[in-house]
C-alpha cells in the first residue's frame, strides 16, 4: 500500500500557505533545492530534517543533524526524531509545518453568505466606496439645502469633512478588530456601513419629518420613528459584527439587536433627561415644510383649544407628580 | 418773575421750618419709626433675608414689601419674621396680609412704637424731593435723598419712578417727604438711580382691609397670593386682543399690535448685508414682573412676530431657515423646579379662513400656586414658499381659562392674503 504524507506550511493564522505531497521515503525537508520539501528560512539549514518509512508502516521525522533542530510549534521541546501523527505541528526555524495524513478530519463546510447580506457584499471595494460616495453626496445636498447663512459653503464643507473623518475613526476601530480575527481590515466595507447608516437615518429623518408636518400630534410617528432607529441600529452592528467574523451568526444576531434597542432606548426615552438637569425649555414639532401645506391634516380653532386641553391635563398631573430627588 | 424769585430767596425762614426740611432732621424725626424686617428658619438664629419697614399705627402694625416675607408665605412652617426696631429690641411680628399684585405685606409687632407714620393721599409734583429710608445691605438704618418722578404711566403694576438709590435691603421701607407724609414703599431699582416705589394709595388700601373688623387673616396666604393674582389678571387680561385691537402690516400678514396701553412695542427690521433673507421683527411686552419668590418672577405678557423673506434662496433652503426660526422658541419667564413642571406642548395645523398656521401650545404648571400656569403659544404661517411669519405669544402665571381666551383671540386676529 503506498503511504502518503501532507506536509503544509503555516503562516501566523495558521493557515496552509503551501501544501506538499509525499509518497515516495525517504523525503527531505530543507532550503537546498534537491530537497522533496522546500523552506524559505534562513534558521533552516540546507538539508534539516527527513521522514522515513519504517517497516512497520509509520513514517518518522528525523533531525539530520541541524544548525537549530526541529522543536515543538506548542511547547518548544527540541524533537531528535518522532513518529508522525497526523496534525502535529513542528517548527523548523521559523517556519511551522503541519503534518497530515490522508485520512486527517476535516471540519464541516461552512454555510455560503446569503445573496443579501448587505455586509458581505460590501467586501467588494467597488461597491463600498459607492456607497461612500453616495452617502458624500447625501451629505453635500442635505447640508446645502440646510445652510442658509452668508458662509454656507464654508460651513458646508467644514461639516462635511468633519463627519467623514468622525464616520472614519469609527470604522477604523471596526477594521482594527475585523484585522485581528480575520486579518482583513475591510475598512472600506466598514466605513462605507457607517455612512450608509448615517445616509438612510438622515433620509429617513427628513421623511419622518415631513410625516409630523403632515400629520402632527400622532403619538404614531414616536413608535414609528423608535422601531426604524432599532432596525437601522440593528443592520449596522450586525453588518459590522459580520465583517470582523467574530462571534456566530446566532450570537451576533442577539449582540446587534440587544446593542441597538439599548441605544435607541437611551436616545428615545427620556432616560438621559431624567438623569440631567430641569430642563425647562419648549419640546414641540417645529417641522415645517415647502410643499404639501395643502394637503396636511389641519384643524379648527376649537380642536386645536381642546388638544391644549391635554397638555393641560398633563401638566397638571406633573405637578402632582412632585420633584425627583 | 425773576424779581419775585429773588423775593422769596430773601425772605427769612422760620427756623423750625429750616430745621425739619434738611434731610438730617428727618432722619432724627423719622429713624424710630423704620424697622428691619429678617426672616428666619425656625430655630435658627441667624437671618435667612433682609429688609425694611415701617409704622403705620401705635399698635405695632408694620408695612414691608410681599418679596421680603415671600418666604413666610411660602413655607410658613419654616419661617417666620421677626423685626428689629431703632433701639436694637428684637420683636416678634406676624404676618396679618399681603398684596402680592402690588408687592406689599402688612406685619403686626407686638410692641408699641414711640411715634408712626400717619397714611395718607399724597400727589407731590414731579421734582420734589422725596427721602428713602431703610437698612441696605444691613449696614444699619440710612436715608436717601432722590427726586419724585411720578406714577409710571401704562404700567400693569403702578409704580412710581423714584430717581434715587435704592438698594438690596430697603426694599419694604418708607419714602417720604421732608416733613413725613409717606409717598410709597421702596420696592426695586434698575440701577442708575432709577428706582421704583409702591404707591401710598395701594398702601393705604392693604392697611384699610387688614384692618377692618371683619377681616380674617387667610389660611394659607400662598392661596390668597394665588386668588389676588386671578383676580388681577381677570382684570388686565380682560379684553385682550378682542377684534378692536390694533393692527400691524408686515409684509404680507397682518398680525395684533400693542393689545392695551400697557405693553410697549418695538419693531426692527434687520437684513445683514452678506446673509440671503431679510427678517421683520415686532415685540411687544409688559416688561413688568411679579416677584413670587427667589425661584420665580411672573406675570409678564409678550408678543413676537417675526417675518422672515427672502428673494435669493430656492423654497427648501429658505423653509430650513423658517423651521430652525420657528422651531427655536423658549420661554419668557425663568422658574426653577421647584416651582414650575417642565413645559408640555402639543402642534396642530391650525386651519381658519383659507389660511394654514402651524400652532404649538406649551404649558407649565405653577407646584405651589394650583390653578396657574405659564403658556407659549407659537405659530408659522404656512403656504408662502418664500416668506414667512413666525408669531409668539407668552402668558405668564394665568388661569387655564384666560389663557385659552386670550390664545383663541390673538390666533383669531392673524391674518394674511395667499
Amino acid at each position: 500500500m503506498e503511504r502518503v504524507i501532507f506536509v503544509e506550511v503555516l503562516d501566523r493564522r495558521h493557515q496552509a500557505s503551501a501544501r506538499t505531497r509525499l509518497s515516495a521515503f525517504p523525503a527531505t525537508i530543507g532550503r537546498a533545492y534537491e530537497n522533496d520539501v522546500l523552506l524559505d528560512d534562513r534558521y533552516v539549514d540546507p538539508v534539516h530534517a527527513r521522514l522515513v518509512l519504517r517497516d512497520d508502516g509509520t513514517i518518522v521525522l528525523e533531525d539530520v543533524g541541524s544548525r537549530n533542530g526541529i522543536r515543538d510549534a506548542v511547547t518548544g521541546d527540541p524533537i531528535g526524531s518522532a513518529p508522525v501523527r497526523s496534525g502535529m505541528v513542528v517548527r523548523l526555524g521559523e517556519t511551522r509545518l503541519r503534518l497530515v495524513e490522508p485520512g486527517h478530519p476535516v471540519p464541516a463546510a461552512l454555510r455560503e453568505p446569503r445573496v443579501g447580506n448587505l455586509a458581505l457584499a460590501l467586501r467588494r471595494p467597488r461597491l463600498a466606496w459607492s456607497v461612500v460616495l453616495a452617502g458624500l453626496l447625501v451629505m453635500g445636498v442635505g447640508g446645502w439645502l440646510g445652510s442658509v447663512g452668508a458662509e454656507w459653503a464654508s460651513d458646508l464643507a467644514v461639516g462635511v469633512v468633519a463627519a467623514m473623518l468622525l464616520l472614519a475613526l469609527w470604522a477604523g476601530a471596526w477594521a482594527f478588530a475585523s484585522r485581528i480575527f480575520t486579518g482583513h481590515a475591510r475598512f472600506a466595507a466598514h466605513f462605507a456601513v457607517a455612512v450608509g447608516t448615517l445616509m438612510v437615518m438622515s433620509v429617513a429623518g427628513a421623511v419622518m419629518g415631513f410625516f409630523r408636518f403632515l400629520w402632527p400630534g400622532a403619538s404614531l410617528w414616536s413608535l414609528l420613528g423608535f422601531v426604524a432607529t432599532a432596525a437601522l441600529l440593528t443592520v449596522m452592528f450586525h453588518s459590522h459584527l459580520s465583517l470582523t467574523g467574530a462571534l456566530g451568526a446566532r450570537a451576533r444576531r442577539l449582540t446587534a439587536g440587544a446593542v441597538a434597542l439599548l441605544l435607541t432606548a437611551v436616545i428615545y426615552t427620556d432616560v438621559l433627561d431624567d438623569l440631567g438637569d430641569f430642563g425647562g425649555g419648549l419640546d414641540y414639532d417645529g417641522n415645517l415644510s415647502p410643499v404639501g401645506a395643502s394637503v396636511a391634516a389641519t384643524v379648527s380653532l376649537d380642536e386645536l383649544i381642546e388638544a391644549a386641553g391635554e397638555v393641560r391635563v398633563d401638566v397638571d398631573s406633573l405637578a402632582l407628580e412632585g420633584i425627583r430627588d | 418773575m425773576a424779581h419775585l424769585l429773588v423775593c422769596a430767596l430773601l425772605l427769612p425762614v422760620p427756623l423750625a421750618a429750616q430745621e425739619s426740611s434738611t434731610t438730617a432732621a428727618a432722619f432724627r424725626r423719622f429713624a424710630e419709626r423704620v424697622v428691619k424686617v429678617e426672616i428666619a428658619e425656625h430655630g435658627a438664629a441667624a437671618k435667612a433675608s433682609l429688609g425694611s419697614g415701617f409704622f403705620v399705627d401705635g399698635e405695632g402694625l408694620l408695612v414691608t414689601n410681599y418679596h421680603v416675607v415671600a418666604e413666610v408665605v411660602r413655607e410658613p412652617g419654616r419661617y417666620a419674621p421677626r423685626v428689629v426696631n431703632a433701639a436694637g429690641d428684637t420683636l416678634v411680628a406676624e404676618l396679618l396680609g399681603i398684596d402680592v399684585v402690588h408687592d406689599l405685606a402688612v406685619l403686626r409687632a407686638g410692641w408699641t412704637p414711640p411715634s408712626w407714620f400717619e397714611l395718607s393721599n399724597v400727589e407731590p409734583d414731579q421734582g420734589d424731593r422725596v427721602l428713602s429710608l431703610g437698612h441696605p445691605r444691613d449696614l444699619g438704618l440710612s436715608i436717601v435723598e432722590g427726586t419724585w418722578n411720578g406714577l409710571l404711566r401704562h404700567t400693569l403694576y403702578p409704580k412710581i419712578h423714584f430717581s434715587g438709590s435704592l438698594n438690596p435691603g430697603v426694599s419694604g421701607g418708607p419714602a417720604i417727604l421732608p416733613d413725613g407724609r409717606v409717598v410709597g414703599v421702596n420696592v426695586s431699582t434698575e440701577g442708575n438711580e432709577i428706582s421704583f416705589l409702591v404707591p401710598v394709595d395701594r398702601v393705604i388700601a392693604l392697611v384699610d382691609r387688614v384692618t377692618a373688623q371683619d377681616y380674617v387673616r387667610p389660611d394659607s396666604l400662598l392661596t390668597e397670593a394665588a386668588s389676588q393674582i386671578r383676580a388681577y389678571q381677570d382684570v388686565y387680561l380682560n379684553g385682550l386682543f378682542e377684534p378692536d385691537v390694533p393692527i400691524v402690516t408686515i409684509g404680507r400678514y397682518q398680525v395684533p399690535t400693542r393689545p392695551a396701553a400697557w405693553f410697549k412695542c418695538w419693531g426692527d427690521a434687520s437684513r445683514e448685508p452678506d446673509e440671503p433673507y431679510e427678517r421683520v421683527t415686532h415685540y411687544c411686552g409688559t416688561d413688568d414682573y411679579l416677584y413670587l419668590s427667589e425661584g420665580q418672577w411672573t406675570g409678564v405678557v409678550e408678543l413676537t412676530h417675526e417675518v422672515l423673506s427672502t428673494d435669493e434662496l430656492n423654497r427648501f433652503r429658505f423653509y430650513t431657515l423658517y423651521e430652525t426660526n420657528f422651531a427655536n422658541g423658549a420661554p419668557a419667564t425663568w422658574a426653577s423646579e421647584s416651582e414650575v413642571t417642565e413645559f408640555r406642548c402639543t402642534t396642530r395645523n391650525l386651519e381658519r379662513e383659507g389660511t394654514r398656521l402651524r400652532t404649538a401650545i406649551c404649558a407649565r404648571g405653577f407646584r405651589k400656586l394650583p390653578g396657574l400656569y405659564d403658556v407659549v403659544v407659537r405659530a408659522a404661517a404656512l403656504g408662502a414658499p418664500r416668506e414667512g411669519l413666525v408669531t409668539s405669544l407668552q402668558l405668564s402665571g394665568v388661569t387655564w381659562e384666560n389663557a385659552t381666551r386670550v390664545t383663541r383671540n390673538f390666533l383669531e386676529r392673524i391674518s394674511w392674503s395667499e
